[in-house]
């Protein structure tokens, strides 16, 4: 109907004498044709400014790049550079970035190349790379990226700043470590970590967000690769009411060996979630705390299957004989395969009996256990 | 007065520009290859002084460019200097085993490397 009625309304004289279904059809063709050549115009302008932007990136990566050598060049052989020289350099740069170009674009070309030297260069190239950051203004920059609304500029500023900036940003950045967006959070947390080795962990107190495995895992890699990080005692944070933050803090307790942290590790074994159970009986084991074993077995009953089995592991790390009538009664409730193998496990590692001995100590015990017991002498067999 | 020359192998463009700069300003005659290949016509055709290798470049990798240099006529003694971020004990044990001279793990010190070059290069001219 509405292609009908523009025929007619378009072309009155020549579309009165046809069948509406004629109209509609001439209608319907040209304005196919009209969509397709606006369609193939914007995709042909589209491309012509992704190509004068390429052109114009390339370029202004170019010319950043030969300035950045000279200026680096200029700075380590200068030596003692005063601050006007660094100013006239400074200025010479700021001429590309901002009058010639006017450009955010190159702005951020700029940064990019001086955050890829940072990365790749040490001693005085990074010290210089420091200085122009702060004398073009480009803190500013970046700092100005944290107040917009979408994530991923706030993520990038947060990694330049990390990279770049000195100890001061790190309360700027303190408020993202609890986003919820996941991205700009671990990002946060990072360079959180990153700029503030003096108190790295005190964005903890406040995070109510998950801190998941991934998260974890870069995170980690941020303690273990900055030299400077002051490592806190991880204790503090395990009456958290984060689990996740629970969990990375035992996980970081077992890593730098804090046994001061034992006895609020077995507070923990009261704790609501599993998980954070299972990790601190974990940790108990491989921390040998000797004094958590009794109270590890008169947990033992209410505990799940899975922590069940991590006491039993633990037994057998903290490899007190004292636990050995214990592990050799879970052997004989035989009631679960999995307990009774790790069980006796246990037996082996912490009694030193020989095979023979075993079988001649256990000597009303089923077809099951005797392969049981085969099974913990197999040499080949590491579990 | 002929000037060293020094062959960088590197994928990197910021890197290697880099690097050309500084080494030329150092006073040394520069050559680059962005990936394996580019390198193994180098190697293949030119004499060098010393190679500088980045471990991990397109096509053939910085460790099989090592053991195929072993088999060139021009650069089969010519001292290498890997630059690598990876720094695991078993790939650098390779490296050296296929024959580099010395490893610089990145982030680089420029000054570092443009002395152990320096090094290099003397240990080179007096087993000559």
């Amino acid at each position: 109907m509405l292609f009908y009625i523009l025929g007619i309304w378009i072309l009155p004289d020549i579309f009165k004498a046809y069948p509406t279904i004629i109209i509609v059809a001439v209608m319907v063709i040209g304005l196919s044709i009209l969509a397709s050549i606006i369609v193939y115009l914007i995709i042909f302008f589209g491309r012509v400014r992704a190509s004068y932007i390429d052109l114009k990136t390339t370029k202004a990566r170019k010319l950043i790049s030969d300035k950045l050598n000279h200026y680096l060049f200029f700075m380590e052989s200068v030596g003692n550079v005063t601050r006007d020289d660094l100013r006239r350099v400074a200025k010479e740069l700021n001429k590309i970035t901002v009058l010639k170009f006017k450009s955010r674009l190159v702005r951020q070309l700029l940064i990019d190349q001086l955050v890829y030297f940072k990365k790749n260069f040490t001693a005085q190239t990074s010290i210089a790379l420091s200085k122009l950051y702060q004398n073009l203004g480009l803190k500013e920059f970046s700092f100005n990226k944290l107040h917009t609304n979408s994530w991923e500029v706030k993520a990038q500023g947060i990694a330049e700043l990390r990279e770049m900036a000195p100890i001061m940003s790190a309360t700027e950045i303190l408020p993202y470590t609890n986003s919820s967006n996941d991205d700009l959070r671990v990002e946060a947390q990072a360079a959180y970590m990153w700029l503030n080795t003096a108190d790295p962990f005190s964005f903890l107190n406040n995070t109510s967000e998950i801190l998941v495995e991934w998260h974890q895992i870069i995170l980690f890699d941020m303690i273990t690769k900055n030299e400077e990080i002051i490592i806190p005692s991880f204790n503090k944070w395990l009456n958290s009411s984060n689990s996740s933050i629970i969990v990375f803090c035992i996980k970081l307790i077992i890593y730098y060996k804090q046994r001061n942290a034992i006895p609020s590790l077995i507070q923990l074994l009261d704790h609501s979630d599993i998980n954070v159970q299972n990790r601190a009986i974990n940790a108990l084991g491989k921390l040998e705390a000797v004094s958590a074993g009794p109270i590890m077995i008169a947990h033992y009953s209410t505990f799940s299957k899975s922590c069940k089995l991590e006491v039993l592991k633990a037994l057998r790390r903290i490899n007190r004989k004292t636990s050995i009538k214990f592990l050799r009664a879970e052997f004989l409730k035989i009631d679960n395969f999995y307990i009774a193998k790790c069980a006796m496990y246990s037996v082996v590692a912490i009694s030193g009996y020989t095979r023979a001995q075993l079988l001649a100590d256990l000597p009303e015990i089923n077809a099951e256990q005797k392969a049981i017991i085969n099974h913990c002498f197999d040499k080949l067999i590491n579990i | 007065m002929m000037l060293e020359k020094i062959l960088i192998v590197e994928d990197e463009p910021l890197m290697l520009n880099f690097l050309d700069f500084r080494l030329t300003k150092s006073g040394y005659d520069i050559r680059i290859a962005k990936d394996g290949r580019e390198a193994e016509e180098y190697i293949d055709n030119e004499p060098f002084s010393i190679i500088i290798i980045d471990l991990m470049i397109p096509f053939v990798s910085g460790l099989e460019l090592l053991a195929k240099k072993k088999e060139t006529a021009y650069n089969k003694n010519t001292p290498v200097l890997i630059i690598s971020s990876y720094t695991q004990k078993s790939i650098i044990a390779e490296a050296y085993s296929l024959g580099a001279d010395d490893f610089i793990p990145k982030p680089i010190d420029i000054e570092d490397l443009i002395t152990k070059v320096k090094i290099l290069l003397n240990k080179c001219k007096i087993a000559v």
